[in-house]
This record gives C-alpha cells, structure tokens and sequence, in this order.
C-alpha cells in the first residue's frame, strides 16, 4: 500500500511537472517582398531574413544580396511550364530589380524562383494575377467633403478565380499640409506624438479590405462604390486609387493585421501569418488597380 | 392524457405497484422559509427510522411515496437553516400534505447546529454546486457584489481577467454554459461590457452550477449549465432593501398579497457625477455611461395543487463617446426575458411544470467616423415551451421527463456609410424531449440512466444524447460518483474577452454542423468531519465540430454562411478539490483545480513552413495549470464580519513573439507592416496570478427604521501588479515589449439598509 501510494505520488507529480507544450526557440526564415500590378512593369523583389524579436531592425542589416532571382511567367497554372523568364539583379542591399522590362499580364500565373550559390536552399512561390479593371468616366471632377453628393466610382467587372473581388482602396494626397487636414485627422494629427511621420502616413490614406460583396454590382457587371468620407483625410485633389488583391497578399494582409489584436482572438495569442511562399516567408503577391483624380473642397458648414 | 403518459412510465421503468403498497402512505408538500415564505431548492427531507429521504425540486416541492403506515421522525435540512424534525404518523393509504417551514440559522446565532451526516449528504450531486446568495453580497468583490464573480472562486471555473466575469468551466468557453434565469436563457448575462454580470443579488433566490456531467433534463450546451432563480417575494410581511454603492446602486421590495406573493427590484449605475467631474479636466470621457437592470416576479397561489407566477427580467446598458472631433461610439445593448409558470400537483406521485418563455437580447453598435456612419442592428428573440413531469411510480424510482420547444430567431444586419452590407435573418425551430430515471435499488447505489434528443431546424439535425450517472454510498460519510453524457450545441457566440457589448451568436446550419462533446466525470463526495466536506472531482470531455467565426475574416460580406466559420476540436480534462467548512462562526472554503484545455483548428497553430499541412493543439489563454482559491467568512462579533479571498493560479498562456521583420512595400499605403513570426501558439506563460480581497461589514440601525450593513472591501490587497497581456511598441527599436496590467488595488464602500 505504501509503495503503491509513493508510485501515485511519483506518476503525479510526473504529469504536473512535465511540460506537455514547450515553447520553441527562434529560428530564423528568409523574407520576400514584390507585388506584381497587373499592366505595369514587373516590380522590385526584396529579400531579407528575419532576425530575434529583440534585436535592433534595420532592412540593410537584414538584407541578403547574393541570391539567384527569377520572376517566371507560367503557360497556364502554378504547375505548368515555363513560358517566359525574367532575371533580376541585386540593385541596393536586399532589393533586386528586374532585368527586362515586362508589363505584367492579367489573370496570368507568375511564379517567384530564388537559389542561393553555393547552397541547397530555394524559395518559389505563384501569384495568379486578378483580372484588370478601369474606373469608368464621369467620376466628379470636384466634390463637397461630408456634402450629400457624395463621391461615386464605378469600376469595371473584373474577376478573381474561385472567390469574389477583395478590395483595397486608398487616397493620395497630391499637397499634404496639415492645415488642409479635415476635421477627424486633423484631431488625432494634433495629439500625435510623431506629427511628421502621421503626416506622411495620412498622406497615402487606406480603406482596408472590403469585399466586392458590399456593393452592388450594376447589370453590366460592373460595381459601383460611394467612396466613404473617412477614405478623404485632404482637402484638395486626390488621386483615388482602387485595388483588386490576389490570394497571397490577401492572406498576408488579414492575418498580419490580427497579430497585434482586434479580432476575436484573446489577447497575447498570436499567430504566424498565412503565407504561400515554399522555403521562406513574406509576400509574393499581385492586385490590379486603376486611379482616378478628384478635388476635394472644404464644406463651409463644418 | 396523463393517464396515458403514466401507463407509459410504468411501462418504461417495468415498475410494477406491489399489492402492500396499496396499505402505503405518502407525504408530499412545500419546503419554505419560515420568515419569507420562500420555496427552498434541494432541501433535504426523509424519515431517520427507515432511512427514505429525496431532496425539494425547483419548485421546492417534495414527495415521498409509498411509505409504510407507521409514526416517523421527519427531518428536514438546508444549509443555513436549523434543522427540522417532526413526529409524523401515517395511516394506511394516507397521502399527507406536510409544508415544511425551515428557522434560518441567522435567527438564532448562538445556537448550535448539530446535523447528522444524512441530513447533510443530499446536498451534492455529481458535477454540481450550489451558491448561497448570501455569500455573494458577502464577497469582495469589485465595486458591486456580483454573481458570476462569485462562481469564479469555485474549482473548475476560471476568469479571463479582472474585467471580464465571463464563465471559463473545465476548458468550456462562455458559451459552452447555458444560463438560466427563471428557466428562461439569458444571451449576454454581463453588463459594463463583461465587467459585471446582469444578476442583481438582492433577487436572487439560489444560483446552481452544473460544472459538467449535467443531467437529461438541460441540453443545448456542451459544457454546463447555471440556474439562477428569483426571489418568489416574501408571503408574510413586506420588506424590502436598498443599497448605496460607489458604481451603482439598487433597491428591490417584496410582500405578500391575498393570493400570493411579489417582488421588484432595481439597479442603476451612479456614475454621472463621476463623468461630469472628469469632463471638466479630461478629454475623451464617454457623454453618456450608465446601466440599469429590472427584475419582478408575482406569484399567484390558484390552489392548494397549483401555483402560477410571472417573471421578468429587463437590463441595458448604454454608452455614448465621442473620442475626436467629428467622431463617435455609440452602443446600446442589453437583454428582457419574461416568464409565466404553472405548476400543477396532479397527484401525490406526480408533479408538473410548464413554462412559456420569452427572451430577447439586443446589440446597437455604432459608429461615426468624420460624417462615415457604421451601425449594426442585432436582435435575437427566444420564445420557447416547456414543460417538465416528475413521477413517482414506486419505492425505487423518480421519473422525469419533458419536453422543450420553441423559435429562435436571429436577425443581424450591418450597414456601412448608408448601405446595407451583410444582412442575416434566421428562424430556427427547435425541439428537445428527454426522459430520466432515478432508480434507488438499496439505500447504497442510486443509478440516472436517461436520453435527451434535439431537433434543430437548420439543416434538420436530430441529435440523441446518452446520460448516465450513479453513485455508490459505501458509508454514510462517503459517496462516490460517476457521470457520462453526449452533449451537443447549435450555437456559437462571437465575442472578444475583452468587450462584450458586441456580442453576435450564430447558429449550425445546413453545412455548419453543430458541436458535439462527450463527458466523464469521476466523483467523491465525503464528510470528514461534522460541519466539513471534501469533494474531489475528475473530468475528462472531447469538443468536436466546434464551429466559430473565421478571426482572420476581416469583412464577411459576400460569403457564404459556412464560409464564416473554422471548425475544429479540443478536449479538457483535470481535477477539482474542494474543502469547505459549512458551519460555526468561521466558515470557507479552499478549492483547487489542475486542469488542461486543449483546442485546434485546421491550419492554426501549424508550423510556420508547413502551414495548410499541420494543425497542433495550443492551450487557449483562460488555460491555467493550477487553481487555488481560498474564501473564510469570520463573525468577529454580533455587530462585525470579516470575508476575505485569496486567488493563486498558474499564469495564463501567451504567445512568445520569437522573430520579426518588416514588410515595406505594400502598395497602398506608407505605413510599414512589422510582422512576428512565432513558435507554438500560447506555449509561454504570464507570471502567476495572485490577489488577495478583503471586506468588512458592520450591522446597525438606520434611525429605528430597520437594520443597517455598512461594507468597507479592498480589493487586491498589496496591489499585486498582475499581468494581462503583453503589448508591442513600435516606435522604438528594437521592439518594446510592456505589459498590460489587471486592477490595482481597488477600496469600495457600501452601506444597505433593510426596511
């Protein structure tokens, strides 16, 4: 009996102290950055590592700058073949720009390729580029901020493979002077610790991801959107911008921005980011996106 | 009909009346409070000669059948009451109407409680525990004496933080409880958005937990179940009780009428000076901050065998902020629930309960950013039948069965800057029937087999539910316990720990499978000395398709329904001490618990390069290793009492942020994206958790007009500087990590005054 209660006493403090759940040790990843935008030019792909959470982070430090970069145009999915190859070189530290001019093609398959010399270690990932669209004539030249006429667009139909268009869209300023803040901004641009940086940052002014499900969509295929008076934080012109966001940065930008909270998650739990990148991590994404210019005037009864 | 349905209890039970029984008595009645009248919950009552004892109902109803003619002791018990006993003689086919009044102990202080452990072992059940509404108002507790607060100092039930009084019981998040108020379901039992619990303590008559293992006669939920009852309202004398407090304040009345009985109360918060004080020197202090709840409750007494009573219930709470200029939070928020009852004795043998119910829980948020106006309506209404049977055919078995019916009907719709963007109008039929049999083969064992099934209309799923519970008594100061059941639960509730004004549940549906659990609970109930009790439980339970909103959703419009959710599993299982001393000047408790949650989604948690292919189990943040909670209750005098609480736990799991790196060229805006990059989800700990509360109480007299209680609390004692979570900054580098902490120490005063 004795020895039997010792055992039990053993086994449980056994089970109390064994730790079922360890916490890992840090590791680090190489980190890829490039967004394809469907009829422009291929973009620059930056290439980094991460490095311990508590450490100083400067992108040059962290930059690798001997990698192999190809960006591949796919014949008709991410298992096809090759159709076409771009080769880039390292232009500053971690920042590789394309050799060859290339407009990037819509609702095509491009695939990122990087080897390193010397090593066994390779990055690729796909992006599948959204279907390009145009903001349709007869937006307002000029509108009223917080006025009833409202600022109107209507946007081209364009499609996404097996989902509804994902939108971002964004307002930049073409003067951003404080003094031609509006009301809202203005009030947290006076209490901001870092006004030149806030400043900056209002200048390229973004809505967040709103699904095409929000609007109605017009016989025509097309969608019309009232652009909201938050997305204004300027007066004067503007250029609005609309963005149609493929799979990768779509998953990158709603997974990254919950990290830090404000979902239904507790707080303190976090999560990585959902990436599509083999053999590393970070974004190799595209949108297709068009712009439209409009003068915002102050409303004299606000 | 109920001679249809008692030829089928007999039938399903294979009972057969034996011929001497037709010589037997029985004696059948009310169990009340002698000053107020009120009915009291699971007394204990039985003969000592022949050892044959039950327990009240709900309804505080008892019934023992099938006695053999003779003269008894009857003794009846209750904890804070003095024990009853009578002699009772019973004829030959005699069936006894006997209302038992019970004296509360409070009466007599001096007197000392002697109980034997017979009288004392009905009060527990597996997996189950009751809460003297008394020590509730006792309790320290932040600003107001709160329900849900108080059940979170039991073994098995955890808190999310300071500010949330969110139900966490063995692994279940809060809405794997279902609570009742007068057996009607309360959606967002909180007010302050989590801060408190909507009950008021001056209505509440008894609050219940079923932790786990929870008879046929409640379903919907996959982890446990609180009953709270009202107060029926005093059947001899009016009185009433108001109390000033620093947060809020309330007062509730209660009397007797030619017919019955009735009771109201109020509580409203008391913060508006506070708020016109701070808008004089501060900026962003809400316009508009209060809450405010209502309960009543008349009891009509038609007859002798039927008793009828309407109760309600109604609580909002409202906020307005405007945090900048040309900005603003609104919301409005709270639950009504309304119930009419009748009960209706049919026979010595059989007893019956039907009730209609109603509730509704509502959700206002809005917002309006520079002339941007977001707002969302949801509404949720409730309506539901019920009505429960309790047979007793024979020596050995207690029948019951019921049935619970009704609509539930969801309608949520959000509009953005003047247009409507996601709309969902759902009603749902849904049915349950469960049938149950408490049979008694010896004085030794006791054996629940029962079956509950569910219908719910979404997707037409019919669910049976397997119950069974049994207990071994191999001496009068031990009984050993065992518990299996099936659970499922159709709804799933979108909230944050955090902030609960906008609370949102949805419901399974076609394609939305609802979640199913099963649990095994192991149990030892003893009485190690006079006025003492261990319990000792052991639970195990599985959470399977535990459907709940995507958190990586950041718009919903345009989705289909089942694409708003992630469907995953989970399990917990540990152990619960509890060790109390019931009576004498010094009463308390310790209870601890070690315990593991488990969850995991599909994709979540997985390795950073094998996402998609991997999901491991993490422990949710409420997860805590070790649980140790310890309340005394010392009556120094005649005049003062000392209540104190001590919490020790394991701290919380968090997420170690292991790497970093910054993402630079997202193409709509300048602002640079600083990304963590993680191990294993929650694999790190807080620092423990410890704070210790205090309150004194002083009985008086408010100017001959009745009795007084002044309460002076402090809360977190030596101000421990708890850890919440951990925040980011930044603006400096390398990152800052700074912690976000729990209340400090807190004093609170309050003065009641009973009239």
């Amino acid at each position: 009996m004795k020895h039997l209660t010792l055992l039990t006493l053993f086994i449980s403090a056994l089970i109390v102290s064994c730790n079922v759940y360890p916490q890992d040790d840090y590791e680090e990843y190489y980190v890829v950055e490039s967004y394809l935008v469907a009829n422009r030019q291929l973009p620059q792909v930056r290439l980094s590592s991460t490095i311990p959470a508590d450490e100083v982070y400067d992108f040059e430090e962290a930059a690798i700058n001997d990698a192999i970069i190809e960006v591949r145009l796919l014949a008709s999915g991410p298992e096809s073949a090759v159709e076409q190859s771009f080769s880039y070189s390292n232009a500053e530290p971690g920042i590789y720009q394309p050799d060859q001019n290339h407009a990037v093609i819509p609702e095509r398959t491009y695939q990122l390729h990087i080897s390193f010399p010397g090593s066994d270690d390779v990055i690729t990932a796909h992006t599948i580029i959204p279907g390009s669209f145009g903001i349709l004539s007869g937006v307002a030249e000029s509108v009223v901020y917080q006025s009833s006429e409202q600022l109107e667009i209507t946007l081209s139909e364009s499609s996404y493979p097996g989902r509804q268009n994902i939108f971002v869209f964004n307002a930049i300023s073409f003067e951003p002077d404080a003094e031609d803040l509006t009301p809202f901004y203005f009030d947290i641009f006076q209490d901001s610790e870092d006004p030149e940086e806030d400043l900056t940052l209002l200048s390229n002014n973004s809505s967040g991801i709103i699904n095409e499900g929000n609007f109605e969509v017009n016989p025509d295929g097309s969608v019309t959107v009232q652009y909201p008076w938050i997305g204004i934080a300027f007066y004067g012109l503007n250029n609005i911008v609309a963005n149609t966001l493929d799979d990768n940065v779509y998953d990158f930008v709603r997974s990254q921005q919950v990290q830090l909270g404000g979902s239904t998650l507790s707080p303190g739990e976090i999560q990585n980011v959902i990436y599509h990148v083999n053999g590393g991590i970070g974004v190799f994404g595209s949108l297709a996106s068009d712009t439209v210019t409009t003068n915002v005037e102050r409303n004299p009864n606000l | 009909m109920y001679r249809t349905l008692l030829l089928a209890f007999i039938f399903i039970t294979g009972t057969h009346t034996p011929a001497l029984a037709q010589q037997a008595a029985s004696l059948n009645g009310y169990i009340t409070d002698s000053e107020t009248g009120e009915t009291l919950i699971s007394a204990n009552i039985g003969f000592s000669e022949i050892n044959k004892g039950t327990a009240s109902n709900t309804l505080g109803y008892y019934s023992l059948p099938n006695i053999q003619p003779g003269t008894y002791t009857l003794f009846c018990s209750y904890v804070g009451y003095k024990p009853f006993r009578q002699q009772v003689t019973l004829e030959p086919g005699e069936n006894l109407r006997l209302d038992v009044e019970l004296v509360p102990e409070s009466v007599e202080l001096d007197e000392i409680v002697v109980r034997s452990s017979r009288e004392e072992e009905e009060q527990k059940n597996i997996g189950t525990v009751q809460v003297d509404a008394k020590l509730i108002q006792e309790l320290p507790s932040v600003f107001e004496a709160d329900v849900f607060r108080s059940i979170q100092l039991l073994p098995g039930v955890k808190a999310a933080s300071d500010f949330s009084s969110g139900l966490y019981i063995r692994g279940g998040s809060p809405d794997q409880t279902l609570i009742l108020l007068d057996r009607t379901t309360v959606y967002n039992p909180s007010h302050f958005f989590g801060f408190f619990s909507t009950f008021n303590p001056d209505a509440i008559k008894d609050v219940r937990l079923y932790k786990g293992g929870y008879p046929a006669e409640y379903g919907g939920r996959l982890g446990s179940v609180l009953t709270i009852y009202n107060k029926d309202g005093n059947r001899n004398e009016m009185d009433g009780t108001a109390t000033i407090g620093l947060l809020a304040s309330r007062a509730s009345i209660e009397g007797p009428y030619s017919k019955g009985s009735w009771m109201f109360s109020a509580r409203r918060s008391t913060l508006e000076p506070l708020l016109a004080g701070l808008r004089q020197t501060t900026d962003n202090v809400p316009s508009q901050f209060y809450f405010y709840d209502v309960n009543g409750k008349v009891n009509f007494d038609a007859t002798q065998n039927d008793k009828l009573s309407l109760a309600f219930y109604a609580g909002q709470d409202e906020v307005t902020f405007p945090f900048a200029d040309d900005a603003e939070f609104d919301l409005n928020y709270g639950n009504q629930t309304l119930s009419g009852n009748w009960t209706h004795i049919f026979s010595e043998k059989l007893f019956s309960n039907f009730v209609l119910t109603g509730s509704r829980y509502f959700n206002f948020p809005g917002f309006d950013f520079a002339g941007t106006k977001f707002s969302r309506s949801n509404n949720i209404y409730d309506f539901s039948l019920k009505a429960d049977l309790e047979y007793l055919p024979g020596n050995n078995h207690t029948i019951e069965t019921g049935i619970w019916s009704g609509i539930f009907t969801f309608k949520l719709q959000d509009t953005f800057d003047g247009q409507d963007t996601f709309g969902s109008r759902i009603q749902n039929q849904y049915a349950s029937f469960y049938v149950q049999d408490e049979w008694r083969p010896n004085d030794q064992w006791i054996f629940t087999p029962g079956v509950r099934m569910n219908y719910f209309s979404d997707g037409d799923y019919v669910r049976i539910e397997p119950r069974f519970s049994m207990e071994y008594r191999p001496g009068s100061r031990v009984r050993l316990q065992a518990a299996y059941g099936r659970y499922n639960q159709f709804l799933t509730l979108v909230t944050n720990e955090a902030f609960s004004g906008f609370d949102v549940w949805l419901t399974s549906a076609e394609g939305v499978s609802p979640a199913y659990g099963d649990q095994f609970v192991l149990g030892a109930k003893t009485i190690p000395f006079e006025d003492y009790g261990l319990d000792v439980e052991l639970y195990y339970r599985t959470m399977e398709d535990l459907f709940e909103l995507d958190p990586f959703l950041p718009d919903v419009a345009g989705l289909l329904y089942e694409d708003l959710f992630r469907v995953g599993d989970g399990s917990a299982y540990g152990v619960e001490v509890f060790f109390e001393k019931r009576a004498g000047d010094f009463t308390g408790f310790i209870g601890y618990t070690l315990g593991y949650t488990w969850r995991r989604f599909p994709g979540y948690n997985s390795e950073i390069t094998q996402q998609g292919q991997t999901a491991r189990f993490y422990p949710p943040k409420y997860d805590r290793r070790h649980d140790i909670n310890l309340v005394g209750n010392y009556q120094l005098n005649e005049r003062w009492k000392v209540t104190a609480s001590f919490n020790f736990a394991t701290g919380q799991s968090y997420t170690k942020v292991l790497g970093r790196y910054v993402q630079l060229d997202l193409p709509w805006t300048f602002d640079d994206r600083n990304t963590f990059t993680v191990g294993r989800v929650n694999a790190s700990r807080l620092p423990s958790y410890h704070r210790m509360d205090v309150s004194f109480s002083r009985k008086g007299k408010f100017f001959d007009l009745g009795d007084s209680e002044l309460q002076l609390q402090l809360i977190n004692v030596y101000s421990r500087r708890n850890v919440w979570f951990y925040s980011f900054d930044f603006d400096e580098n390398p990152v800052e990590r700074n912690p976000v902490y729990l209340l400090p120490i807190l004093p609170s005063i309050s003065y009641t005054v009973n009239f």
